[in-house]
C-alpha cells in the first residue's frame, strides 16, 4: 500500500512504544539494557515454545486452543523467573549504592524498570508478530484474508500488536507490583489477563469475526492500562511516610 | 501460508503475456509503450466489444481479442473530440481466444497493401490484402499485452470482481511495466535514437547456399539461378509472429526443394548454378533482399562467389501453404525480359507435368494480367534495381491473398498444410533442375526427384509448435536453439555486422537454415556419408579457409566441410556501422528509390517488460492510515508526558 500506508500501520504498532522509549526510556542507560535483557527474555521464551511445538505445526484449528493455553503457561513461568532475576539484580544495585554512598533504588525507580522491562517484551512480540508481517504493506499492493473482508490483513496485525505491546508493558507493572506486594488477586490477574487476550484473539478465525476480535484485544490493554494505573495512582497518593516506609523498606532489604 | 514471501506471492500475480513494443522509424514512432518512465497501473475493467468501451475514469481495458481493431479506429476516429477516451486508457488486455472468429472473415496487422510504398508500380491502392487493418504501424500511448491462456481466465475473474463491487476500492489493477529507453532518452527517431544509443536497427542475417559447392575464389562463371524464400514475420504482437503461410511455407518449401536435390547427382555437369538464398527482414522494409543487393554491389566478402551480372534467373517461393486447389500462380512483372522469365515458367509447367502421377497434382498458371505487378515480395528489390531481371514469383493466390491471417498471430501451423507444401516443394525442386540444365532435363530424371514429406512435417513441427518446438531431433542434430519457442520476427540486428558473425547474435531460426543448408549442399555428400570419420571435428571454424563447420552443438562437436554456404547479414541499406560511433544513418542517394521510401526501422532498448496485477486501496485511505499512526504516535506522546508531570506533582507533594 506504498509507504504511506505502510509507515501509517508501522506507527500504529509501534508509536507508543517508541513515544514511551523516548520520554522514559532513553535517558537512562540502565532502562535501555533493561529493554534489551527482557526482550531477550521473552524470545527465549519464545524458543522454548516452538522447541515443544514444533513437531506439531502446523496442525488443524483445534491445535491453536492447547497451543495459546501452553505458550501463555511458559511465558508466564519466565516471567516469573524474570522477576527472580530482577530481585537478585535490585539487591546487588542496593549494596553497590550503598558502597559508593548513593541513594538506593526508590519506587519511582521500580516501576520505571518494570515498564522498560514490560516494554522489552512488548517490543519483542512487535518485532515477531507485527513487523515483518508489515513489510509488504509498503509495497503498492494490499491484503484481505478470507475471514476478514472488512479490514486489510496490515491494519488487523497493526492493532494486535498495538494492543499486545500495551498489554504487555503495563502487565509487568502490574506483576512488579504484586509479586513485590504479595498481592494475589494482582498476582492473578496479570497470567488471567494475558491467557484472556491471547483467547480471545480466536475469535478473528470466524468468517468476519476481526470485527469483534480487534477490539476486545485493544479493551484487554486499555483495562491492563487502567489497573497498572490505578496501582501506581495508589502507591503514590498516601503521605510521605508511605515513601519513607518505602525507602526504610527498601534499606532492610538491602541487607 | 507459511512465511511473509509467501504472503507477497500471494499479493502480487504475474501475467502471462506477449507486448507490443515501441518501433521507431525516420519520421516518428509506432508500436506501444507506457507513456512516461514510471510503471501504468490502473483498475481492470473488460468489455465485450469495441463499442460498449466507456470510461469514466483511468482503467485498463481488457477485451476480446475481436474487438482490438474496432477499439484502436475508435481510439483513432476520437482523435480530438473525446480524446479523452484515450487519455482514460491506461493499458490495453487482449484476451486469448481460440480463434473463433464466425463474424470476422480474418485478421491482419499489416496494411492492405503491404509495403505499398516498395512497390516498382504506382498502383498503390491495390487490395492484396482485403483484411489487413494496418494496426502494426499505429502509435500508441499506452502498453498493450495480449494474454496467455491461463492469464486470460484469471483477468477476467478479476475484472468480475471489481464489477461486483461496483468500482469501489479496494480494486484489482494491473501494473504494466513496458517502459522504453527512447522515451526516457527523449529521442523519437531513428536517427536521434541511434545517436543517443537507446535503440538499434531492426534486422539480422540472411542464409545463401550454392549446390553444388562452387569454388568462390575462382568461380566458372556460370550463369546463376538464383531461388529465394524469406524466414521472418511480423504481428502486432512480436513474440507471436508466426508467419506459417506467410512467408515461411515458401522456406519450407525451398529447404525440402534443396533436400531432394542434394541427392541427385551431375549437377556440376548442368549448365547453370544454382543458388539458394533466405532472406530476413523482408517484412520490415525488405532489410534482407536490399541488403543483399547493396553486398553484390560493392562486391563485398558476404557474397564472394556471386556478382550481379552472374544472376541470370530468379524464382521466388512465396505463400504456398493453402494452395487447397494444388494451383500456383506464376507472378511477374511486366517488365521482365521475356525468354529467361518464359523459361521459369515452362521449367514450372514441366515439373507439373512430371508430377501429374503424384497424389497432389499441382498446377502452375499464370497470375492474372489484371493485377497491377508483382505482389509484395523480395523480387520487388531485384526489379528496382533492374527492371528487366529475368523473375517469378511463386504464390498460391491469384489476384488477392489466400492468406487470411496475413502477419497476424493467427498465421500458425493450423493455417497451412503439409502435403501442400510438400507439393510445392516437388515442383520447386523439379523446376529448378529443370532450369539448370537449361530446360533440356528429361522427364525421367525429374521423377527420380523425390520430396520428403516427413522432413516437412518434421519441421511443421520445429517451427511452429510448443511441442517439440526448436528442441526437436531435426533441430537438435545440427544447432542448438537458444529457446524452444521462437516467434519469426526478426527483432534487432546484435553486434556488429561480420562474415562470420558470432553464433551468440544470430537468431535460431538463420542458424538452423544455414546448418540445414550447409549439411545438404555439402561437397561430395554422398561419399562423404560413407566415410564420416573422415570429416575434422569442430566447434566453430575449421583448419582450412575453404571449409565450414557445420552441425556443431552443445552435445557434439561439428565437422569441416566443403561448402558454399554463408551468412549475409541484413539490415537497411541506409544505415552504416562504424567501431566507434556504432549505428549512424546514411544520406540518401540519388536515384534510390527503395531507399527513400524505407521507414529505417528500430527498435527501443527496454530494461524490463512485466505485467502483474494486484489488489490495490485507494490513496485516499492508505492517507487515512497514515494519519492515524500519527495520531496515535502523538496522543500517546502527549499522554505519556501529561502522566509523567502528574506523578511527578504527586511526588513533589508527598
Amino acid at each position: 500500500m506504498t509507504g504511506v500506508g505502510g509507515t501509517g500501520y508501522a506507527l500504529i504498532a509501534l508509536g507508543p512504544a517508541f513515544s514511551l522509549f523516548v520520554t522514559v526510556i532513553a535517558s537512562k542507560p540502565f532502562l535501555i539494557l533493561t529493554v534489551l535483557g527482557s526482550a531477550m527474555m521473552w524470545l527465549v521464551s519464545l524458543i522454548a515454545c516452538a522447541i515443544l511445538w514444533r513437531a506439531f505445526l502446523p496442525g488443524a484449528v483445534w491445535t491453536f486452543l492447547p497451543l495459546l493455553i501452553t505458550v501463555v503457561g511458559i511465558q508466564e513461568a519466565v516471567r516469573l523467573y524474570y522477576w527472580c532475576l530482577y530481585l537478585k539484580v535490585e539487591h546487588f544495585l542496593n549494596k553497590l549504592a550503598a558502597k559508593v554512598s548513593k541513594p538506593q533504588l526508590v519506587a519511582t525507580d521500580k516501576i520505571q524498570i518494570a515498564i522498560a522491562s514490560g516494554l522489552g517484551h512488548g517490543i519483542a512480540h512487535s518485532v515477531f508478530f507485527c513487523l515483518s508481517l508489515l513489510t509488504p504493506a509498503f509495497g503498492p499492493a494490499t491484503y484481505y484474508i478470507d475471514s476478514c473482508v472488512h479490514m486489510p490483513l496490515f491494519l488487523v496485525a497493526a492493532f494486535m500488536g498495538l494492543g499486545f505491546l500495551l498489554l504487555h508493558t503495563f502487565s509487568m507493572v502490574i506483576a512488579f507490583n504484586a509479586l513485590a506486594g504479595d498481592k494475589h488477586f494482582h498476582q492473578l490477574f496479570v497470567p488471567v489477563m494475558h491467557l484472556c487476550a491471547s483467547l480471545l484473539t480466536m475469535v478473528n478465525l470466524l468468517p468476519g469475526g476481526c470485527i469483534a476480535g480487534v477490539p476486545m484485544t485493544l479493551i484487554c490493554a486499555v483495562v491492563t492500562m487502567a489497573v497498572a494505573g490505578k496501582i501506581v495512582w495508589d502507591k503514590t497518593s498516601t503521605g510521605s511516610a508511605e515513601l519513607g516506609n518505602l525507602q526504610r523498606v527498601h534499606s532492610s532489604s538491602s541487607l | 501460508m507459511r512465511s511473509v514471501p509467501d504472503l507477497e506471492n500471494a499479493m502480487y500475480q504475474s501475467l502471462q503475456g506477449y507486448p507490443c513494443v515501441r518501433l521507431l522509424n525516420v519520421t516518428g514512432e509506432l508500436g506501444c509503450a507506457n507513456p512516461g518512465r514510471t510503471k501504468a497501473i490502473a483498475p481492470i475493467q473488460r468489455f465485450q466489444d469495441a463499442n460498449s468501451v466507456q470510461l469514466s475514469a483511468p482503467r485498463t481495458v481488457l477485451l476480446p481479442s475481436s474487438a482490438l481493431v474496432g477499439f484502436l479506429k475508435r481510439l483513432e476516429e476520437a482523435d480530438g473530440s473525446s480524446s479523452s477516451l484515450e487519455q482514460q486508457v491506461a493499458g490495453l488486455l487482449i484476451e486469448y481466444d481460440n480463434l473463433s472468429f464466425p463474424e470476422v472473415a480474418g485478421f491482419s496487422a499489416d496494411s492492405i497493401f503491404p509495403q505499398a510504398e516498395f512497390a516498382p508500380y504506382d498502383t498503390k491502392s491495390y487490395q492484396w490484402n482485403p483484411t489487413g487493418s494496418g494496426i502494426m504501424y499505429r502509435r500508441l500511448n499506452f502498453p498493450v499485452f495480449l494474454l496467455h491462456k491461463n492469464s486470460t481466465d484469471d483477468v477476467q475473474a478479476l475484472a468480475a470482481k471489481n464489477e461486483r463491487v461496483g468500482f469501489k476500492y479496494p480494486l484489482n489493477v494491473a501494473e504494466f511495466n513496458a517502459v522504453m529507453r527512447t522515451t526516457k532518452a527523449g529521442t523519437h527517431t531513428t536517427e536521434s535514437c541511434l545517436r543517443e544509443n537507446s535503440c538499434l536497427p531492426l534486422g539480422g542475417y540472411s542464409v545463401w547456399s550454392a549446390l553444388p559447392a562452387m569454388n568462390v575464389s575462382s568461380p566458372t562463371g556460370k550463369p546463376i539461378v538464383l531461388a529465394i524464400a524469406s524466414m521472418d514475420s511480423s504481428s502486432f504482437f512480436h513474440d507471436v509472429a508466426p508467419g506459417a503461410d506467410s512467408p515461411l511455407s515458401g522456406m519450407l518449401a525451398l529447404l525440402a526443394a534443396v533436400d531432394a536435390l542434394a541427392e541427385m547427382g551431375g549437377l556440376e555437369t548442368l549448365k547453370k548454378q544454382l543458388v539458394f538464398l533466405v532472406l530476413t527482414g523482408e517484412s520490415f522494409g525488405y532489410l534482407g533482399s536490399r541488403q543483399f543487393l547493396a553486398q553484390l554491389k560493392s562486391d563485398s566478402n558476404f557474397v564472394m562467389g556471386l556478382n550481379a551480372t552472374s544472376i541470370y534467373q530468379v524464382l521466388e517461393v512465396g505463400s504456398v501453404g493453402q494452395a487447397y486447389d494444388s494451383t500456383f500462380y506464376v507472378h511477374k512483372q511486366a517488365s521482365a525480359a521475356t525468354t529467361p522469365t518464359l523459361q521459369i515458367l515452362n521449367a514450372l509447367k514441366a515439373a507439373a507435368v512430371s508430377l501429374k502421377d503424384s497424389t497432389s497434382k499441382p498446377q502452375v498458371k499464370p497470375a492474372s494480367p489484371s493485377n497491377p505487378g508483382i505482389p509484395p515480395s523480395s523480387l520487388m528489390s531485384f526489379v528496382h534495381k533492374d527492371p528487366t531481371t529475368a523473375g517469378v514469383v511463386l504464390e498460391e493466390f491469384d489476384t488477392i491473398f489466400k492468406n487470411k491471417f496475413y502477419h497476424s498471430q493467427y498465421d500458425d501451423a493450423s493455417n497451412i498444410n503439409v502435403e501442400v507444401i510438400a507439393s510445392a516443394a516437388s515442383l520447386v525442386a523439379r523446376a529448378l533442375y529443370m532450369l539448370a540444365s537449361d530446360n533440356t532435363a528429361d522427364t525421367t530424371i525429374l521423377k527420380s526427384i523425390q520430396v520428403n514429406v516427413s522432413l516437412v512435417e518434421a519441421m511443421v513441427g520445429c517451427l511452429f509448435h510448443q511441442e517439440p518446438g526448436m528442441t526437436c531431433e531435426l533441430v537438435k542434430s545440427l544447432m542448438t536453439p537458444s529457446q524452444s519457442f521462437t516467434t519469426h520476427y526478426v527483432g534487432v540486428f546484435q553486434g556488429e555486422p561480420s562474415a562470420i558473425p558470432d553464433p551468440y547474435y544470430i537468431e535460431d531460426t538463420s542458424r538452423f537454415v544455414w546448418n540445414f543448408l550447409a549439411d545438404r549442399t555439402e561437397l561430395n555428400r554422398k561419399e562423404w556419408k560413407k566415410f564420416p570419420a573422415q570429416n575434422e571435428e569442430c566447434t566453430d571454424a575449421c583448419k582450412n579457409p575453404e571449409e565450414v563447420c557445420v552441425a556443431s552443438t552443445a552435445d557434439h562437436k561439428g565437422r569441416c566441410i566443403v561448402s558454399t554456404t554463408r551468412y549475409v547479414p541484413a539490415f537497411s541499406p541506409r544505415l552504416g556501422y562504424d567501431e566507434s560511433s556504432g549505428w549512424q544513418l546514411l544520406p540518401l542517394e540519388t536515384g534510390d528509390t527503395m531507399g527513400a521510401a524505407d521507414p529505417v526501422y528500430t527498435e527501443s532498448f527496454w530494461s524490463t517488460i512485466g505485467l502483474q496485477v494486484y489488489l490495490q486501496e485507494s490513496s485516499w485511505f492508505d492517507e487515512m492510515v497514515l494519519f492515524l499512526g500519527v495520531s496515535i504516535t502523538a496522543f500517546s506522546f502527549f499522554a505519556i508526558i501529561c502522566t509523567k508531570a502528574v506523578f511527578q506533582k504527586r511526588l513533589k507533594r508527598a
